[in-house]
């Protein structure tokens, strides 16, 4: 249990959002997405350079890389 | 049976995206707004009737947005008319399946103070899934009426519109000062002590508590809006949020422990079904996913010209033959009347051949869209488009432009900032549409043996997307170099089975668009063009068109082009797929000579120049005229197009022959 980024989150993982340390603009749309502080994510596609792409409160959701590498997160594995 | 005359009341169809605001809206008013399983579908408000005998409600569907937050165009739409529009009473669509996360627009109106009743949709889904809503406890703790609907279905809509009769006429009170209950401790102390500062300004009353709660979360639109209001209370306000910046956090994670509240104990199960984990499994596979992608694109574009082309070439035929009787007719009369009746007859004719072409590729688009797939699409891309400044929503509209580029015009709203707005949107032309590539075709087979056109063709193809990202990277560098680049943050939808009815409907109601948007600007603009092709003396050699053509000799010399080909270039802003027939015209001979003819006038580097040129050239008046229309800095937006088409086609145009001209010929 370490603190890393979303976007270090090997697929297949789950982790915890400890932080969402992105620009005002982007947080302002992923809080409504439910990727807040203290929820639960499942990595569902993480390889190299692609779009990330989670399931957090029973949705999908895609976001670039540059996104996830904003997110610090605790993993769970 | 129905009477005109007042509505009783107006009733905002507002949530999240993609939970079935237009479907719902559908069901209610029979009319028929587009739906599609894309999240930001709807793009612009729309109203409608619900009738009561003779009363009716007034029903307006707006764009689905995540929060009442706005970063785009769509949002501030739906945000404003929440806001300021005249609405009684707000129908907040939530889906049953991800309750948690579009209940976080209910926490939005429910601070705002309007009156409000809840459509839990896509309860079908929910069944399926096991995921059993209390619907009862939701009441209970909203505190207004929560109506269990498939709007797909028309289930349980007879009963939301006896509710929304029953509700509009005497709304249940929504006290933003209560409903903002789920604030405690220090953030409720300072929303409270701004709230009432801001609301001191100008009788502000409930907004100002809405306000209050932005300016805590950092929203930089209402921060706008009060610095042009209310600046005083705007400084008072800074001077009490000052070193609290932890505040937009504490809001969110109260607004959440607030809606845990409100859905209680509903068991949620591992929602994205069985069907959508196995899909993805495969569409967003980092190598398959994009080989999937590309087979399943070139599977569409293969469908849609198989569909849509026969029909162009014959009702196009027609239109040719159209045109010569009511030229010879007009002739008769005034010798620029023959002149104009054929350009009106080639702009009408025009727009008519290709309305099956549109169809037929928006067929196509609308069942990738429905079933989900449209949305892997831009996560596949985002990795490519992300090179460029730019998120994978932005490839869609690029996408679409490859028939037709007036579609892709019209479809850059979808993308999700205005950046990326005014990108797309820019570079659309760059896209080579269908009637270019045709054209390209057909002069690369007379020039080349077949496997050689075949190689230029699409070499040509992937040289224009070169050029579209390089002037992409040059606008993001040089004239957006202030603006935050905004990455790809998208809900991927559930893959659903294509819903024939839905896709049938929004063909048509694309169909529809294009031929009111792009009508009116086609056939004004052919019969303008005509007529100069025609006026003074009947023929295009001597006409004003071709003294323009003669005028730019010069320039043309330096890409190897005489009068002719540059008359045909430039005529083709009228309509691209009309390049040939402008060509037999110039040289005088029938379509099926006019490769020897071209054959004989240029020579190899000249051709190829030409098929270069031709493709990065202005894109038609048609599509100048929807980007027209569809941006907010008109005139510049137009200007640079217009600037750097020409910069490329003619300049690097010159480049090409120089150099092609030395190594060939
Ligand atoms: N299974 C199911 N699907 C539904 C239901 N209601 C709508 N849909 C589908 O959900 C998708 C989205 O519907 P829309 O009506 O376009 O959603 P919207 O809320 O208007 O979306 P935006 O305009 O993007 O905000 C479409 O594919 C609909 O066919 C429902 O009750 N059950
Ligand atoms: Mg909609």
């Amino acid at each position: 249990m370490k603190a890393m980024k979303l976007a270090d989150v090997p697929q297949g993982g789950a982790a915890t959002v400890e932080e969402v340390a992105c620009s005002p603009r982007e947080r302002s749309r992923l809080a409504p997405l439910g990727i807040v502080q203290g929820v639960g994510v499942e990595v569902l596609r993480n390889v190299n350079r692609g779009a990330v792409l989670v399931e957090v409160r029973n949705t999908l959701v895609a976001m670039s890389r540059a996104v996830a590498e904003g997110i610090v997160v605790k993993g769970e594995r | 049976m129905q009477s005109s005359g007042e509505a009783r009341a107006t009733v905002a169809i507002a949530g999240q995206p993609n939970t079935g605001k237009s479907t719902l809206f559908n069901a209610l008013t029979g009319l028929r707004q587009a739906v599609g399983n894309w999240p930001g579908k709807t793009v612009e408000k729309k109203s409608g009737a619900v009738w009561f005998g003779k009363d009716h409600l007034e029903m307006v569907d707006l764009p689905g947005t995540y929060s009442l937050t706005a970063g785009s165009a769509e949002e501030r739409i739906a945000r404003d008319f929440v806001l300021d529009g005249d609405v009684s009473l707000v129908l907040v669509v939530v889906n049953a399946l991800c309750l948690e996360r579009t209940l976080y627009y209910v926490s939005e109106v429910a601070a705002l103070g309007v009156p409000y009743v809840v459509g839990l949709n896509m309860m079908d889904l929910a069944e399926e899934a096991g995921c059993l809503v209390d619907i009862g406890h939701l009441q209970e703790q909203l505190g207004v009426p929560v109506i269990p609907l498939v709007a797909s279905k028309g289930t349980g809509v007879e009963k939301l519109k006896s509710i929304l009769w029953s509700q509009a006429a005497s709304p249940i009170a929504n006290d933003a000062g209560l409903s903002i209950a789920w604030l405690d401790g220090e953030v409720k102390e300072i929303h409270e002590s701004l709230g009432k500062f801001l609301g001191n300004g100008a009788g502000r009353g409930s907004r100002a508590a809405w306000e209050a709660l932005k300016l805590m979360e950092g929203d930089a639109d209402v921060r706008a809006m009060l610095q042009a209001e209310a600046e005083t209370a705007l400084q008072e306000a800074d001077a009490r949020l000052q070193g609290k910046d932890s505040l937009a956090e504490q809001l969110v994670a109260a607004r959440y422990a607030w809606i845990r509240k409100v859905v209680g104990d509903t068991s949620p199960s591992r929602v994205a079904g069985e069907r959508t984990h196995r899909w993805d499994r495969w569409a967003t596979h980092p190598f398959w996913g994009l080989w999937i992608m590309v087979g399943v694109l070139l599977v569409s574009m293969i469908a849609g010209l198989a569909a849509g082309l026969s029909p162009a070439f014959i009702l196009m035929e027609g239109v040719f033959r159209l045109e010569k009787v009511v030229f010879v007719i007009g002739s008769e009369y005034v010798p620029w009347l023959g002149g104009l009746l054929q350009g009106i007859v080639r702009g009408a004719g025009s727009v008519l051949a290709i309305v099956p072409f549109i169809g037929a590729f928006h067929a196509v688009f609308s069942l990738l869209e429905d079933v989900g797939y449209m949305a892997r699409i831009a996560f596949v891309m985002d990795r490519f488009m992300a090179k460029i400044g730019l998120s994978g929503r932005a490839f869609i509209p690029f996408l679409f432009a490859l028939p037709c580029n007036i579609s892709g015009a019209l479809a850059c709203r979808i993308t999700d900032s205005e950046r990326q707005r005014f990108l797309t949107t820019m570079l659309v032309p760059l896209v080579p549409c269908s009637a270019k590539i045709a054209v390209s075709a057909a002069i690369a087979a007379w020039l080349f043996p077949p496997g050689i056109a075949v190689g230029a063709v699409v070499g040509l193809v992937f040289l224009n997307f070169l050029l579209l990202g390089f002037m992409c990277k040059l606008l993001d560098r040089f004239v957006l170099k202030d603006e935050e680049a905004i990455s790809l943050i998208m809900e991927l939808p559930q893959y659903q089975r294509p819903n024939w009815k839905a896709i049938a409907r929004q063909t048509y109601v694309r169909c529809v668009a294009f031929v009111r948007k792009a009508g009116t600007v086609i056939v004004a603009f052919s019969t303008l063009i005509w007529f100069a092709a025609y006026f003074p003396s009947g023929e295009i050699n001597t006409s004003l068109l071709g003294y323009v053509g003669h005028l730019l000799e010069p320039l043309g010399d330096l890409m190897g082009l005489d009068w002719r080909m540059m008359t045909a270039l430039f005529a083709s802003v009228l309509n691209k797929e009309a390049m040939l027939a402008t060509l037999a015209v110039i040289f005088n001979v029938p379509t099926t000579d006019l490769s020897g003819a071209i054959n004989a006038s240029i020579s190899g580097a000249g051709a190829i120049t030409f098929i270069y040129a031709q493709s990065v050239f202005l894109p038609c008046v048609a599509t100048l005229g929807i980007i027209y229309s569809e941006t907010g800095k008109r005139v510049k937006t137009l200007l640079g197009i217009l600037l750097y088409t020409s910069v490329l086609s003619l300049g690097l145009g010159i480049l090409l022959y120089q150099v092609l001209h030395l190594l060939i010929d």
